[in-house]
């Protein structure tokens, strides 16, 4: 189920709080994870981080529901948890060398996607500042707010990340 | 950015199937309830198994005259009567057989639920097949139940029940296992509180009273543990209304064991053609009333002298990894409190105290004046084992450091030991770098920028070494594919400003 409560971008200024965890959770579970998936680049990590988000949000809800923003406190937790396992996934890689492997999934999942290959070129904060930006429709100082950055830091981020996705564009679509 | 590139992007964010519904989300979280409870009860047997290793071995004082109500010990142990019971089980042994078993979910899970802990008492104890049971009070580590024989399926109306006390031996934060610490029955009044602090029974007359029916026995009884002998006393057949109990006399003294034996209190009736079988506990006892009173006692086991009055008597309760641990600097003494002190994702707490106008510590062989104690430190010290002395105004010398041990069990640490053997490094002034709340974005963001001088496509990811935390120094490490850290830049922080040290960095391949 999706609504329009705070599904369009710029919204969030004003979120209409809802009503229950459950039907907050319907409303923001699939823009969520289109976020997820394209900072990812894999849809099972998408799922997970998406479910470890929700779950921390879910066990505060008491709280989190007074928030002016739960929509905001959620997108914060979801790449607070992104971060808190990319850094678990380097530990555990140089833990057991070999057995895990740093790279993204995109490139593996569609070669042939220059879009694809795109992303998986970008540091994870660019690609989240251009995922916030550019796909989610965040103001840079809302950006700022998810990332825990400076608005500055988002523009910088996101003007980074465009240029090289347009590099890769023009460099040959063979999509 | 082209509306094209968006809609691509959004097209890659569609793909892999639907978002989870909240139904799954449901499940998820039910399952990680049930898996964070069940690792807290592994690691609330683990603390117990190094708790308890040895022999419950009583050293507290206690009276000693005719009186039968003694002075209990100022800490007492935490006494449970069932499924172990203090002094005569050892916690560890019997949580850790349990935790041994191949299912452990039937085998330990109902430890770790006080309701069914409850429910296992009346089957196992009372024999009754369909308990009611109901949550009467709840604090953390103790809670409180109601309890009788008519459960839904019996039909009958419980006109009276009994009052289960439930408590935590073994504790780690909020959770742990459950013990039955005593259970009560109003008809069977034996003469001391069930609740803290516990009683101490010297050699004596105990009174008790015992409210029962026509037809009906009430037999009653005591048992203590020392860690060497037993001491008990039972009584059987005893009609209603007022009765005693003698407790034993104390032994003569011994050098091992205490002259405190810890144990229980207990009466229960039977109609007056049933025999009793003596330990309700430990035997069925065909309690057919719902009348039962257990309660945990000291018993003076050993004449005089109480020599081991101010004896510790907290020397084998179990209790759960500090956060904080304390180092204390008092006259020629040093100690540390607890062997052992677990990571925070800012470092490891360590609580400097003194009464002298300052104190110095030696940390890993690196001093520290600290000039305003008590004072906490937070140092990023890597898990295992360090050594910590003090060092008192005047001393001319240093005394043997005592060692501890850093524990991370949430992996806050990460090795940021660069991987090769000879290393190039260079400096790299910008000065302060600019910090606006938590400093973790822009330092790794800082970090990045430096290290992509010499890595200026990188093979792998940029993350935090050491502590991810720390308020003192972070590193930034490039990890590449193979998980070998092949860059390292450290921050430090000086008056609220960070500024980058010296980078390191494998010019050539990490050696792994």
């Amino acid at each position: 189920m999706e609504t329009t409560v705070t599904a369009e971008a710029g919204s969030l200024t004003a979120p209409v709080p809802p009503a229950s965890f459950e039907s907050f959770f319907d409303i923001e579970r699939v823009r969520l994870r289109r976020a997820l998936v394209i900072l990812t680049g894999n849809a099972e990590e998408a799922d997970e981080v998406l479910q470890d988000a929700f779950i921390a949000v879910w066990e505060r809800w008491d709280r989190v529901e007074a928030m002016d923003d739960p929509t905001g406190y959620l997108y914060r937790t979801a790449m607070n948890t992104y971060r808190s396992r990319l850094r678990r996934a380097a530990r555990a890689a140089r833990r057991a060398v070999g057995a895990a492997h740093g790279g993204d999934m995109f490139a593996a999942v569609d070669e042939r996607d220059v879009v694809a290959r795109a992303l998986a070129s970008l540091s994870p904060r660019r690609r989240l500042a251009v995922v916030l930006t550019e796909v989610l429709g965040y103001g840079s100082s809302e950006a700022g707010a998810i990332m825990g950055v400076a608005d500055a830091t988002v523009r910088r981020l996101a003007q980074e990340a465009r240029r090289d996705l347009r590099r890769a564009l023009e460099g040959g679509d063979d999509d | 950015m082209t509306e094209q590139l968006r809609e691509r992007l959004a097209s890659l964010g569609d793909r892999g199937g639907d978002a989870p519904t909240f139904e799954q989300l449901r499940k998820v979280r039910s399952r990680r309830d049930r898996a964070r409870r069940v690792s807290a009860l592994v690691v609330a047997v683990m603390v117990a198994v190094a708790g308890t290793s040895v022999a419950w071995v009583a050293t507290r004082g206690g009276g000693t005259g005719s009186q039968p109500i003694a002075t209990p010990p100022a800490e007492p142990e935490i006494p449970t009567i069932w499924p172990e019971a203090w002094g005569r089980d050892d916690l560890a042994a019997v949580t850790a057989a349990q935790a041994q078993a191949d299912d452990l979910v039937a085998n330990v899970l109902w430890r770790i639920e006080p309701d069914l802990v409850v429910q296992r008492f009346t089957t196992r104890v009372l024999g009754w097949t369909d308990a009611s049971i109901r949550l009467v009070e709840e604090s953390p580590g103790r809670v409180i139940y109601a309890t009788d024989p008519c459960g839904p399926s019996t039909g009958c109306d419980a006109a009276e029940g009994l009052t289960v006390w439930l408590v935590q031996p073994a504790r780690v934060g909020g959770d742990g296992i459950w013990s039955v610490q005593a259970v009560v029955s109003d008809r069977l009044d034996v003469g001391v509180e069930p609740m803290d602090p516990v009683a101490g029974l010297g050699a004596g007359t105990l009174e008790m009273f015992l409210d029962l029916p026509a037809a009906v026995s009430a037999h009653v009884g005591i048992r203590a543990w020392n860690g060497c002998t037993e001491a008990s006393a039972f009584d059987i057949g005893l009609p209603a209304g007022p009765a005693t109990l003698d407790v034993p006399e104390p032994g003569a003294p011994t050098d091992t064991c205490g002259d405190l034996g810890a144990g229980y209190l207990f009466a229960y009736a039977t109609d007056d053609t049933t025999v009793p079988v003596g330990d309700p506990l430990l035997e069925a006892a065909a309690i057919e009333f719902p009348w039962l009173t257990v309660v945990p006692v000291y018993v003076v086991m050993e004449r005089g002298p109480s020599a081991t009055a101010t004896a510790s008597p907290t020397a084998h309760t179990a209790s759960a990894t500090p956060e904080v641990l304390t180092v204390s600097c008092y006259g020629d003494q040093r100690t540390t409190v607890g062997p052992r002190v677990i990571a925070q994702p800012d470092g490891v707490h360590l609580l400097i105290e003194g009464t002298d106008a300052y104190v110095e510590v030696r940390i890993d062989g690196a001093f520290r004046r600290i000039e305003d104690a008590p004072r906490e430190l937070v140092l990023p010290l890597p898990p295992g084992q360090h050594a910590v002395d003090c060092i008192l105004p005047g001393a001319s010398q240093v005394a043997d450091p005592q060692s501890f041990e850093v524990i991370d069990p949430e992996g806050h640490w990460l090795d940021p030991t660069i991987d090769c053997a000879t290393p190039d490094s260079a400096d790299f002034d910008t000065g302060p770098i600019a910090v606006d709340g938590d400093p973790a974005d822009e330092l790794l963001s800082a970090g990045e920028g430096i290290l992509r001088f010499r890595f200026d496509a990188p093979p792998g990811s940029f993350v935090f070494g050491g502590y991810p935390g720390s308020r003192q120094e972070r590193t930034v490490v490039l990890v590449d594919v193979e998980g070998s850290v092949i860059g390292i830049v450290t921050f430090s922080n000086y008056g609220e400003q960070w500024f980058p040290g010296s980078y390191s960095y494998c010019s050539g391949g990490a050696d792994i």
